[in-house]
């Protein structure tokens, strides 16, 4: 802006950004002193009349901030950065081992190897065991086995 | 003149916030701490200017520093300042609350002051004072009190404030220019019901 401001220029910064030269935009501010210093008689009324609305600014409440309100922006943080970290982690392992025996869940690898040892080996005997026996249905195999001896699992199969 | 947006260039001086930003994505707790001392309290009372609640003024600071964390990692130095950004998401909540607001009119009941405090009664009055301008702004339309939120009780430049609104300069001086004259309406309006009780 020039360093020639006009009485209706002032008037619009008074009327926009108030009484306090140091809210006005920086690059009018040395033609707005200049206008005060010459026409001062002009200036001084234009300011005085938006003293009100700027003292009444100054009295709108201030809002302490709560230290807890601090706390609890941190505490999201905190609970952002995990979360990040844990959605752009790489799986570990991708196999089915993992996906049926997950890591870190109280049991380790070489324990979940002896249970299906055990589980597979018990099955396997059981089922050998069966099939030696004098039966002529595999239904009744398979009858024995879930502990029905005598009834039918499958309806009329079993009768014949 | 053209309309400031996000995708300006940022031709001021250096973004303080820069480094702390790049820190925050890269999950430094400390740099976050840093950030939440800087901002926080702008956050809260641009919302409680906005607002004319304690309360919301809060939750509006949350969702800013929320968004922050969330789009940390993606923000770009040398678009508008990172400080002006914040205003925007703290506006644009504030917007957002206002469109949801129903208005329920409640019995305001004054903060109990100590009888015994000294200056007591200028503390009243000061209250009451500050309850009668934070009323007078509400009735302000709400792009109005942005604005003279911003640039008043903020003291950010024309500018920056003009960037946050997404608006000319031009514009900004309108809605400020209107606004005060709206605000000096209303005190005076609840000035002449004062003397008429």
């Amino acid at each position: 802006m020039p360093l020639t401001m006009t009485k209706k220029q002032f008037l619009h910064f008074c009327q926009t950004y108030g009484s306090a030269l140091q809210r006005w935009p920086e690059d009018v501010r040395a033609s707005a002193h200049e206008f005060m210093q010459t026409h001062p008689d002009l200036a001084r009324p234009m300011l005085e009349a938006e003293k009100d609305v700027d003292s009444a600014l100054a009295k709108a409440p201030r809002q302490e901030v709560r230290p807890a309100l601090s706390a609890q922006i941190l505490q999201s943080f905190r609970a952002e950065t995990q979360s990040q970290t844990v959605n752009t982690a790489p799986p570990r392992h991708g196999s089915l081992f993992n996906l049926l025996w997950p890591q870190n869940h109280g049991l380790p690898a070489w324990g979940m190897a002896l249970a299906l040892i055990l589980v597979f080996g018990f099955v396997g005997g059981y089922t050998g065991y069966a099939y030696t026996l004098n039966r002529t249905s595999a239904t009744d195999v398979l009858s024995t086995a879930f502990g029905n001896d005598g009834d039918s699992l499958f309806g009329e199969e079993n009768t014949t | 003149m053209r309309k400031h947006t996000g995708q300006d260039k940022h031709r001021g001086d250096k973004d303080p916030d820069t480094a702390l930003v790049q820190r925050i994505a890269n999950g430094d707790q400390a740099a976050a701490s840093e950030l939440v001392s800087r901002h926080l309290s702008k956050m809260v009372s641009l919302a409680r200017h906005m607002l004319g609640d304690a309360v919301e003024a809060e939750d509006v600071a949350q969702e800013v520093f929320m968004k922050v964390w969330q789009s940390a990692h993606k923000w770009q130095p040398g678009k508008a300042k990172f400080e002006t950004w914040m205003h925007r998401v703290a506006i644009n909540a504030c917007y957002d609350r206002l469109r949801r607001r129903r208005e329920i009119y409640t019995d305001q009941i004054p903060d109990r002051v100590d009888e015994d405090t000294p200056g007591a009664d200028q503390m009243i009055i000061e209250a009451e004072l500050g309850q009668q301008v934070e009323d007078a702004m509400m009735r302000l339309p709400v792009r109005q009190r942005a604005a003279l939120s911003l640039c008043h009780l903020r003291e950010m430049s024309n500018k920056d404030a003009a960037r946050a609104l997404e608006i000319s300069v031009e514009a900004l001086e309108s809605l400020l220019a209107r606004g005060r004259r709206g605000l000096r309406k209303h005190l005076a309006a609840h000035a002449t019901t004062m003397l008429e009780r």
